[in-house]
């Protein structure tokens, strides 16, 4: 046997199914991104439908993560001291006051704190200042405000004193839909402190399930409320937390969020496309 | 005197009735549904049902044996007579003779055994009619013959 | 020289054979990639969201006819005759169904020759006399038959709906017409057809059917109360052997609650798995949780699904509660039976199993329907009956789940379902049965006092009794039961030895 030629065909054999197997692996990673074309049509479709959309939109198709929760209690005594003072009185339920300050912890999950009145003041810039403030107040509280990013700062549009400041939970880089802090400023004053933890343990993916990509949502949920003007579009975990009060909320999967230039947040189930509450 | 006699005569009409009613109650202890009366029937096997008033009863079957003129017993298909039942009791007997078949059934408690309750009926096996309807078309059709 | 040329041509060669080597390996890697790829990879199309999802890709006019079938059907030779009960799936009992279709299609086309007030003795006595009769377990309304057989909206006039009916060709009692009894909760309703052109329950299919129930049971045929109990408090058409015995024989049941369903804590596996289980591809619709009282729950946007410890399904719409929506039987049982099919296709717990519908309750803008099931025994073996006992859902309410299904819808949607999620395996060890009424009455006359009252009976059945908290894996065998006004009492059959 002619083993010389035989290893040259056999070379040349080879290396031609190889330049073909190359491409083949990369044609399929190509179909996996999502080309630009499809980007602009989409933002042409949103055009159409009276859609304003000044951000990216994401291109993201893999797979499905789940993020998972543990339980965590509120020290309520501790919450109460920091943001009511001294000599507040406990009401029925969880609900504490004192004075013009009212607090309700519910739920293990979170509180909410009222002020009817000027106590807490935020000098010079709104932004940096509420940081500090919540820096300061959750490190001596014990809640954990590193863990929260700054989501966005929405001026009301009719009167200039009132904002309302956003932040959302945060874990390893994914964001948290879930966990937030809703400050609203009036008058360079607090006037009430929304908020909602609970602890992320782990993230798992998903091997065998993908998310829609976000231009399929836009184009086909999106376009059911023309005249927005979508702000940001991104992903993180969300779950179900609205309708049933008795279940806990341990496993969370992806979804979209789009939010409008108002703050309004659209919440969309990653895997299926529906929308959440 | 007088008085006390009709006192007497008052007193005894009252309570004779009162024992009158338990010794005639005493000797129904099974209400039977079928024979419902005296019956005409057109199948050689009949099932003899009822329910026995109290919790369980002893029933027992005789038929009028026409050439002896005398009741003998009367076996069921299970080939027995006598029979110890429950609450509602069912049992199939075969009809000995065409046309009147004289049917007794004795029935008793352990209390009341010298003092059964007897119901006589009597059963008349007669020709099936031949009434022109499907039904019999099918049979006659199964059998061979067709009639229209 | 040579020798040099000799050393480059054998240098030559070696690199060759490597790269050759090389060339193989990059290619089976190339191979691997893709092959793995292939696997994982998904192509999402375009519309390929919910919306698609959620049309089940059997439609209800396909499968409609599956939900309203018989629960009986029995033929009859005459009074003091033979009874025989069709079994549930069979041939015949296809054959017969199709034939009193037909019969009922035409027979609504006109209004009822005759009506008169439903009275127990002259039902009994039309059942024991006329060849076929069809028994549905309860009364079905005329809306929900005319759309199932497909009838035209006029037809059925005056008739609220069908429980029994009773067919009679050539009614000798009816000028030898084609003739159709029906019966609903009031009223006996007549029906005469006069197109000569039915052929299906003609003499030849009766009598076929005749000799082939005839000649397969080797014991004795059904006999009717009101041929032997008539005076007393009974269903004058109630189906039993009074006199004598019969032999039956039936297979145990193997009952399996939700594979994972014992364990004391889930993880994330566990609930993927029984996700799996219950919903299928459809599983990745939900998230996974747990409530305080310990129960599996899944969560999707407008519902949320308990599974319970003792293997209950509930389901629970929890969207946006609209007004009180206009009552309609029909377009209600098609949301339940649209919800049904789905629920159905998503997992084959329910693959051998026949749905009836038992009895439906009216609520404040929506219909209760509730589904008893019964297990194929295959091919012709017919089918048995699963009754629940004293099965609670374990939530606050503690309700009673008194059938297999449970479905709450309004005419706009479904409120509520539950179901008792069991899988059911027939099991190889199949025992025979000797009884009579005589007998199973009489021992469950020992067993349970409030039957001490006077002698009564609404109607009777083998039935595979499923009771709560028995039910872990367990093996069933079939239960006497009896229902009278006051309960229903049921008692274990004994196999004979």
């Amino acid at each position: 046997m002619d083993w010389k030629n035989a290893k040259t065909i056999l070379i040349s054999g080879f290396l031609i199914l190889n330049i073909v197997l190359a491409v083949t692996i990369y044609n399929e990673m190509k179909m996996d991104e999502i080309p630009q074309q499809t980007i602009s049509n989409t933002q042409k479709i949103l055009g159409q439908n009276d859609i304003h959309i000044e951000c990216p939109i994401p291109k993201y198709t893999g797979n499905d993560y789940t993020l998972k929760y543990e339980e965590q209690a509120l020290s309520e005594g501790k919450i109460a001291d920091e943001l009511l003072g001294d000599n507040y009185a406990k009401e029925a339920g969880n609900l504490y006051k004192k004075d013009s300050k009212s607090l309700a912890i519910y739920e293990e999950e979170g509180f909410e704190y009222f002020d009817t009145e000027h106590n807490i003041k935020i000098n010079g810039d709104i932004k940096s200042g509420v940081d500090k403030f919540l820096k300061d107040t959750f490190d001596k509280i014990g809640l954990p405000f590193d863990e929260f990013k700054q989501d966005g700062y929405y001026p009301d549009v009719e009167n200039e004193n009132e904002v309302s400041m956003v932040y959302k939970g945060q874990y390893k880089d994914y964001a948290v839909f879930d966990n937030y802090i809703i400050v609203d400023i009036s008058d360079s004053s607090i006037r009430s402190i929304k908020y909602h933890y609970k602890k992320p343990t782990s993230v798992m993916i998903k091997k065998d399930i993908f998310v829609i990509p976000a231009y399929e949502i836009l184009i086909t949920e999106m376009t059911k409320y023309p005249g927005i003007s979508i702000t940001q579009v991104d992903i993180g975990f969300k779950g179900y937390t609205k309708n049933d009060k008795k279940t806990k909320t341990s496993y969370e999967g992806l979804a979209w969020r789009i939010k409008t230039y108002k703050g309004e947040e659209y919440y969309f189930n990653a895997r299926n496309g529906t929308l959440m509450e | 005197m007088k008085f006390k006699f009709i006192t007497f005569i008052i007193i005894i009409a009252v309570m004779l009735p009162l024992f009158m009613v338990p010794t005639l109650a005493s000797s129904n202890v099974v209400d039977i549904s079928r024979p419902d009366g005296n019956e005409i029937v057109t199948k050689e096997v009949f099932s003899i049902c009822g329910v026995t008033i109290e919790d369980e009863a002893y029933i027992e079957f005789y038929y009028k044996d026409k050439e002896a003129d005398q009741y003998k017993p009367l076996l069921t298909t299970e080939g027995k007579y006598c029979f110890k039942v429950g609450k509602i009791f069912g049992k199939d007997i075969e009809l000995k003779y065409k046309g009147k078949n004289e049917i007794r059934i004795k029935a008793y408690t352990t209390a009341t055994k010298n003092d059964p309750q007897i119901e006589n009926y009597t059963i008349t096996l007669v020709e099936e009619k031949k009434k022109e309807n499907w039904l019999e078309k099918a049979l006659n059709w199964f059998t061979g013959d067709e009639k229209k | 020289m040579n020798s040099k040329s000799k050393n480059i041509k054998f240098y030559y060669e070696k690199v060759k054979a490597i790269l050759l080597v090389c060339l193989i390996i990059l290619c089976i890697v190339q191979i691997g990639i893709l092959w793995s790829n292939q696997s994982y990879s998904s192509p999402i199309s375009l519309f390929s969201n919910s919306n698609s999802k959620n049309s089940s890709p059997v439609s209800i006019d396909d499968t409609k006819g599956e939900y309203l079938l018989p629960y009986r059907i029995a033929i009859s030779t005459g009074f003091d005759g033979e009874h025989y009960v069709i079994p549930n799936g069979s041939k015949e009992y296809t054959t017969l169904w199709n034939g009193a279709r037909q019969y009922i299609d035409q027979a609504l086309e006109t209004k009822p020759q005759k009506i008169q007030p439903f009275n127990e003795d002259d039902w009994g006595t039309l059942v024991a006399n006329k060849p076929y009769t069809f028994e549905f377990k309860t009364q079905i309304p005329i809306d929900i038959i005319k759309w199932t057989l497909n009838m035209e909206d006029s037809e059925g006039e005056g008739l609220s709906g069908i429980y029994k009916l009773v067919i009679c060709p050539d009614d000798s009692d009816n000028s030898y017409a084609d003739t159709l009894y029906v019966r609903d909760d009031k009223n006996i309703y007549i029906y005469s057809i006069n197109s000569a052109k039915n052929d299906i329950l003609s003499y030849s299919v009766f009598n076929e059917i005749y000799t082939k129930q005839k000649s397969d049971i080797n014991s004795k045929s059904y006999q009717m109360a009101i041929e032997k109990y008539r005076k007393f408090e009974i269903s004058k058409d109630l189906l039993s052997v009074f006199s004598g015995k019969r032999q039956d024989s039936y297979p145990d049941f193997i009952c399996e609650p939700i594979s994972g369903l014992d364990k004391e804590e889930y993880s994330y596996d566990d609930f993927y798995d029984m996700a799996l289980d219950l919903f299928g591809n459809a599983r990745i619709d939900y998230d996974f949780d747990v409530d305080v009282n310990g129960s599996v729950v899944f969560k999707k946007a407008d519902g949320v699904y308990r599974l319970y410890k003792n293997s209950i399904l509930e389901y629970k719409y929890t969207g946006n509660q609209t007004n009180i929506e206009e009552l309609n039987v029909l377009e209600a049982y098609k949301k339940a039976l649209s919800y049904l099919l789905e629920s159905r296709s998503q997992n084959d717990i329910m693959s051998n199993i026949t749905v009836y519908l038992s009895s439906i309750d009216i609520k404040q803008g929506s219909y209760i329907f509730n589904f008893d099931y019964s297990i194929s025994l295959g091919e012709e073996n017919g089918e048995v009956p699963i009754l629940l006992k004293d099965y609670k859902i374990p939530n606050s309410d503690n309700q009673l789940l008194s059938n297999g299904i449970s479905i709450e819808a309004s005419s706009k949607k479904v409120i509520s379902f539950k179901w008792l999620a069991l899988k059911f395996y027939v099991d190889n060890n199949i025992e025979n049965y000797e009884w009579s009424f005589v007998d199973m009455y009489s021992k469950m006359y020992d067993k349970y006092s409030e039957l001490k009252n006077e002698f009564s009976a609404k109607d009777f059945g083998i039935y595979y009794v499923l009771k709560y908290p028995q039910m872990q894996e367990n093996i069933i065998t079939p239960s006497f039961v009896l229902f009278t006004k006051d309960g229903v009492y049921d008692i274990l059959m004994e196999a004979n030895k």
